[in-house]
């Protein structure tokens, strides 16, 4: 590397480090502009100006800086962007600088530097665990109103309001073997798999690849290492990397999450490339080498901006090439913060080293020696001091016998604390599996429990203690991993960088110190949770993992813990005088690191939330006024703006039409059934509650089919094609349920049956053709066929093929009649193929010109249908039983049926189920509120009342507002009154009560 | 009734497209190129209505009878699930344990013959030619467009050239054959399909897509 010639920072180191010093990049930082380096986050730039604090905690506004250099870092959360680009919350650690970077501090007012919310730090001895339950929570009232202050008063980042103009997108992948980590051990995994001819996925969250290796020096063995892997796995040809991709959860079925973000500048919503992809990965064997993470000392002021991981100050150091101070105390109770402390004494820095163990590796203190690193044995943090900056460190004798600091502190002055607190194995994904960690004592601490089937470990996440070690763990697993996919190749593990290797860290959680606080000791930067919070907690009984979690907030937020936890349960342990296999952990559950709400739903947004049904007609009703609405995923024309100027002068003279000429209705919608067999008629004589079995061929008929517990299921018309053949329609909404109903009584229940049911609902198109001029008009359009009321009656059925010059372009074309009626008008249902169903709806309104045939839309059709009692799916909400509805007598006596037994059951007999009636507006002819619940007139007007509306409207032809109800007593109560109350709209009628069908209830108007 | 076009039953108004009077499905949507920021154009989409489709299923006691009526009126047919063979009617895919698909290749009534050979105690065959469009999609990167939208492993070794998927989208269902390592037909049902394409497409923008519609 060449030297920094920019302005790339003060503590910029002048060599090393993997970042491209001919590439600066400026940003944005509390609307200041701020020089890094290609290859920096925003917190190595920071750092390489000097400035650690960029953030207030959350509860007491107590000033933070840096603690980390990864996913792990609780305090220096930063928002993002500007406008609808706006995203809080994001850990300056892991964000990649770049040109145009817009960044700014949060939770502060007016800034970080002079919050006037740090008067919560004043009062931090009463804003302990358990402050706002206890005193807020006694009084409801008194949390409703105080809980709005609370909260304004707390918290992290601000989200926008605003829509999210970005775009997010899925990817489904099926590797053979999946990598989570990048590490030696994920390294040498990838390898191995994919020398054993597997297709392997390797993910790593960094935006670079090595893992732990990119912490050491670039020309370090390890760093040689790393560059030989890389250089391996592309020659493989096998390896799919993805970098910027987070594994956040562990799913049933071997499926991994794994959350991609687009590199710097990359993602363009116009063009189709999202800022983030969820890939859902399924594989057929997973090795997670999710490695482990670094834990804080426990000292007062270990929260002081200054006060940083000690290996996070070996990364700053020797990946980015910054010191993040010049005058460091480091705090040890293992080896690794020595390679720490040696990067940046080697970097210039005045370092010294306090290590509670009475002796460490010789070679170790060799090299720090030679450094300039002094090193003080049986010794520890006592205390950090500085307000906006560490400024100050005492040390103190340390005891390992007591596990105490003893004599006098010795103060240093400093401008950097670094804490190695030993090292916690990352086990958040196997939890996610329902696998709880297990403590191993040989290390002191917890790994996983066990492994799901197909997935292996490897690494420092199962407690591999050497850079060697993981590497041949990760060859193990990869080799494991082929044996799942059927190889057995088991090659030699690539050797491993030369030269020293450092032990990982793993070491019991301490010391705690006990010197005289001047300060509070930190044990949850993100919370701020003290030692004396969980001191607290478990005086007052919150003994379990799970209540102090909970009561304290410990391990929640951004960062969940990450650093916390451990130190947490190391407390409460001591605490209740238990080991730490006693105490436990808490549930890790995903995502390990927080996840976008856009990322997890991906592509299905705006118009791709939900998929979208169009009929063959669609485009004509667009082009004629149709005001469409979703039904479903269907879209259907509610209305037709040449009919009126609104929905409500528009539906009325809609059924003017249908009621007085003739009108047309797209019914395509329609579940449509194609059931054939030999046992097709003895099948639908079982699933329908009436008979079918002796249904005349050609002729239809009306049904209801119930659920196995005897409520309605669905209704509809079934017409009879053949011996063997029946075509069934059912209600819209309920089609795809019947069919499934359907098929699972042939294949569960009557497998005997030699029958089969197959969706024909895409295959035909549909219209509804009603009033008292459809003769005329379909006499008109088909004139081959005749509609006389002899030869094609009330339920009749035909099949045709038209054909003659008089059909012009629909010469040969296929159509199936039935003539059946839902509005209560003579009427017939058009069915087409449904690439004709444009052509025959156009043949039939130019066929009906002279008679004035308009098309009506769903609003008129429910308000017909209403007119004539006709039950829909509010009336069969999945509640109501065939008396219920009215169709009791429809039930045969005859013949079993499924649904048959259950019907009779207790419940479903009740006398005082509201059953089906008509309602008539007594003094208001506003419809009332659908839903609307229904009282007797001496009732007082609360609870759930004796029954609710199900559906209403205004009726042309009664001159007034009607409804269909359910009550109690039914129709028994024609001609009292009864009250329909909405609490919801505050409103209440007056409503008389009749019979459900309002019109023509002999059916002279259809059967003539 | 008033003639023989006019049968109250039994007469299967199957019959070849009538394209005079057929509307595509896909009619209005944009079709053209639309590169990617690269100028690359990574799938090519075309998309039309079907000559003639058909299911031919039998119930579960019912299949060496329908196996047996198949070979002889079509020669050969699929042992597996997933399976095609070439017919003279067209492609039949097998698509369950006792359910196969029959994509015709030309225009003609497969269905109406298809009826002729497999009576109805030996299985049932139902015309879905109007229930089912096509879109297929091609090119270096349709893979990763499918991928978006199907939870199904492309690979060759799992999805071989030649063979057929029943998958879905959205809860949506869609059969996808493979005509070669990059080349798929996508089936998908007729009142979904304008939508169908729209999404493809829009899948299909970051790798630059281009469509053409029959």
């Amino acid at each position: 590397m060449s030297r920094t010639t920019n302005n790339a920072g003060a503590f910029r180191i002048p060599t090393g480090g993997r970042i491209d010093r001919a590439q600066p990049v400026q940003f944005s930082f509390d609307g200041s502009a701020l020089t890094g380096l290609h290859g920096d986050t925003v917190a190595a730039t920071l750092l390489a100006h000097g400035k650690h604090l960029v953030a207030r905690s959350f509860k007491y506004h107590r000033p933070r800086g840096i603690l980390a250099a990864g996913v792990e870092e609780p305090n220096a959360l930063l928002t993002v962007g500007s406008g609808a680009h706006t995203e809080p919350n994001i850990a300056a650690t892991v964000l990649e600088t770049h040109t145009g970077l817009v960044t700014r501090t949060q939770n502060a007012w007016p800034s970080v530097h002079f919050d006037l919310m740090a008067v919560n730090n004043l009062l931090s001895d009463v804003f302990v665990a358990g402050f706002y339950y206890k005193t807020f929570m006694p009084s409801l009232k008194g949390w409703m109103f105080f809980e709005h202050f609370i909260r304004k008063a707390a918290g992290l980042g601000r989200a926008t309001q605003l829509p999210d103009p970005d775009r997010y997108d899925w990817h489904h992948g099926f590797p053979d073997v999946l990598v989570v980590g990048s590490g030696p051990a994920g390294l040498s995994a990838a390898l191995g798999a994919a020398r054993a001819g597997l297709d392997v996925t390797l993910v790593e969250q960094d935006f670079a690849l090595g893992g732990s290796l990119l912490n050491s020096a670039t020309d370090s063995a390890q760093a040689q290492w790393r560059d030989h892997m890389l250089a391996h796995l592309a020659d493989t040809g096998r390896v799919r990397i993805l970098t910027r991709a987070t594994a956040f959860g562990l799913f049933d079925g071997n499926t991994v999450g794994v959350i991609e973000r687009s590199a710097p500048g990359v993602a363009d919503a116009a063009a189709g490339v999202p800022r983030q992809r969820l890939h859902v990965l399924r594989a057929k064997s997973v090795v997670l080498a999710a490695g482990a993470l670094e834990r804080p000392l426990l000292f007062a002021g270990n929260d002081r901006p200054g006060v940083m991981l000690a290996g996070a100050v070996g990364t700053y150091a020797n990946r980015y090439a910054v010191m993040a101070g010049k005058r460091a105390v480091f705090g040890a109770n293992n080896d690794a913060p020595y390679a720490d402390a040696i990067a940046l004494a080697q970097a210039g820095a005045q370092v010294t080293l306090a290590d509670t163990r009475a002796s460490a590796d010789a070679a170790l203190l060799a090299q720090a020696k030679a450094a300039g690193v002094e090193v003080l044995l049986r010794t520890a943090i006592a205390q950090a001091q500085g307000s906006q900056r560490v400024r100050r460190c005492a040390l103190a004798p340390f005891d390992a016998a007591t596990g105490a600091t003893t004599g006098q502190l010795v103060h240093h002055d400093v401008d950097l604390v670094a804490m190695g607190g030993g090292w916690t194995p990352s086990v958040h994904l196997t939890s996610h599996r329902n696998i709880r960690p297990v403590y191993r004592a040989d290390i002191a601490s917890f790994v996983p429990g066990g492994f799901d089937r197909g997935h292996f470990g490897a690494g420092s996440m199962v407690g591999t203690q050497t850079v060697a070690d993981a590497i041949q763990s990760g060859w193990q697993a990869a080799a494991q991993a082929a044996a799942v996919c059927g190889k057995s190749w088991v090659g030699e593990a690539p050797a491993g960088p030369q030269g020293h290797d450092t032990h990982t860290g793993f070491v019991s959680v301490g010391p705690i110190s006990t010197a005289k606080p001047v300060d509070k000791t930190f044990v949850d930067f993100q919370n701020d949770v003290s030692v004396d919070d969980i001191d607290l907690a478990h005086l007052e009984g919150y003994q379990s993992v799970e209540h102090l979690k909970r009561y304290t907030t410990l391990g929640m937020g951004t960062d969940q813990g990450k650093t916390s936890n451990l130190n947490a349960l190391a407390i409460m342990a001591a605490r209740r005088g238990l080991g730490l296999p006693e105490v436990g952990t808490t549930t890790f559950r995903p995502p390990y690191t927080p996840a976008t709400i856009g990322t997890l739903a991906g592509r299905s947004v705006r118009g791709h939330l939900a998929p979208v049904r169009r009929t063959s007609v669609h485009d004509w009703h667009l082009a004629h006024g149709g005001q469409m609405m979703e039904a479903g995923y269907w879209m259907r024309p509610l209305w037709f703006n040449t009919h009126g100027a609104d929905l409500s002068a528009a539906y009325k003279a809609e059924m003017d039409i249908v009621r007085e000429g003739v009108g047309m209705a797209d019914v395509s919608t329609l579940g449509k059934i194609d059931v054939q067999g030999p046992d097709a008629a003895e099948f639908l004589n079982r699933v329908y509650v009436n008979g079918f079995a002796k249904l005349a061929v050609g002729r239809a008929r009306y049904g209801f089919m119930l659920r196995e517990d005897g409520i309605v299921m669905d209704d509809g018309t079934t017409s009879r094609l053949s011996d063997t053949e029946f075509f069934m329609t059912t209600t819209t909404a309920q089609a795809a349920r019947v069919m499934s109903h359907l098929e699972f009584l042939l294949q569960v229940v009557w497998p005997e049956l030699r029958v089969t049911v197959a969706s024909v609902s895409d295959q035909w198109a549909a219209m509804s053709v009603a009033g008292p001029q459809v003769r005329a008009v379909l006499q008109s359009a088909f004139p081959t066929l005749d509609f006389d009321n002899t030869t094609f009656p009330f339920m009749g059925v035909l099949d045709a093929r038209l054909s003659g010059a008089a059909y012009g372009a629909l010469d040969g074309v296929t159509v199936r009649i039935i003539r059946l009626t839902f509005s209560g008008e003579m009427a017939y249902e058009v069915y087409t193929p449904t690439h004709y169903g444009n052509a025959v709806w156009t043949h039939l309104m130019e066929a009906g010109k002279p008679w004035k045939l308009r098309p009506y839309g769903l609003e008129a059709l429910g308000s017909l249908r209403i007119e004539k009692g006709h039950v829909v799916g509010s009336e069969m909400d999945g509640r109501t039983t065939l008396d219920d509805v009215g169709a009791g007598k429809m039930a045969s006596a005859q013949k079993p049926f499924w649904g048959g037994a259950l019907k009779r059951s207790e419940n479903l007999v009740r006398s005082d189920r509201p059953t089906l009636v008509g309602l008539e507006a007594v003094d208001n002819n506003e419809p009332p509120n659908n839903g609307a619940i229904l009282f007797f007139a001496d009732d007082a007007i609360r609870g759930h009342g004796r029954g609710h509306i199900t559906s209403t409207t205004y009726s042309k032809s009664m001159g007034k507002a009607i409804a269909l109800g359910l009550l109690q007593g039914g129709t028994s109560r024609v001609g009292q009154t009864v009250i329909a109350a909405s609490p919801v709209h505050g409103r209440q009628y007056k409503l008389k009560v009749v019979e459900p069908c309002f019109l023509d209830p002999e059916g002279a108007r259809y059967r003539g | 009734m008033a003639d023989t076009q006019a049968t109250p039953t039994g007469a299967h108004p199957s019959a070849a497209l009538v394209r005079s009077a057929a509307r595509s499905p896909f009619a209005g949507h944009a079709d053209g190129e639309r590169p990617n920021r690269a100028g690359d154009i990574g799938v090519r989409i075309n998309a039309g209505m079907l000559p003639g489709v058909v299911l031919v299923s039998t119930w579960i006691s019912g299949i060496d009878g329908l196996l047996s009526a198949l070979s002889s009126a079509l020669g050969s047919v699929p042992l597996r699930t997933g399976h095609t063979t070439s017919t003279p009617l067209g492609l039949l895919a097998r698509t369950g344990p006792e359910e196969f698909l029959l994509v015709a290749a030309q225009a003609g009534d497969p269905c109406t013959q298809l009826r002729l050979a497999i009576a109805a105690n030996i299985g049932a065959v139902t015309d879905l030619s109007h229930a089912r469009c096509r879109i297929h999609i091609e090119g270096p990167r349709c893979q990763n467009v499918l991928n978006k939208l199907f939870a199904l492993d492309l690979r060759a070794d799992a999805f071989p050239v030649g063979e057929v998927r029943l998958t879905g989208t959205h809860h949506v269902p869609c059969m996808l054959h493979r005509l070669g390592a990059d080349s798929f037909d996508m089936l998908v049902f007729s009142t979904y399909a304008y939508d169908q394409l729209h999404t493809l497409v829009d899948a299909a923008l970051e790798y630059g897509v281009g469509v053409t519609l029959e």
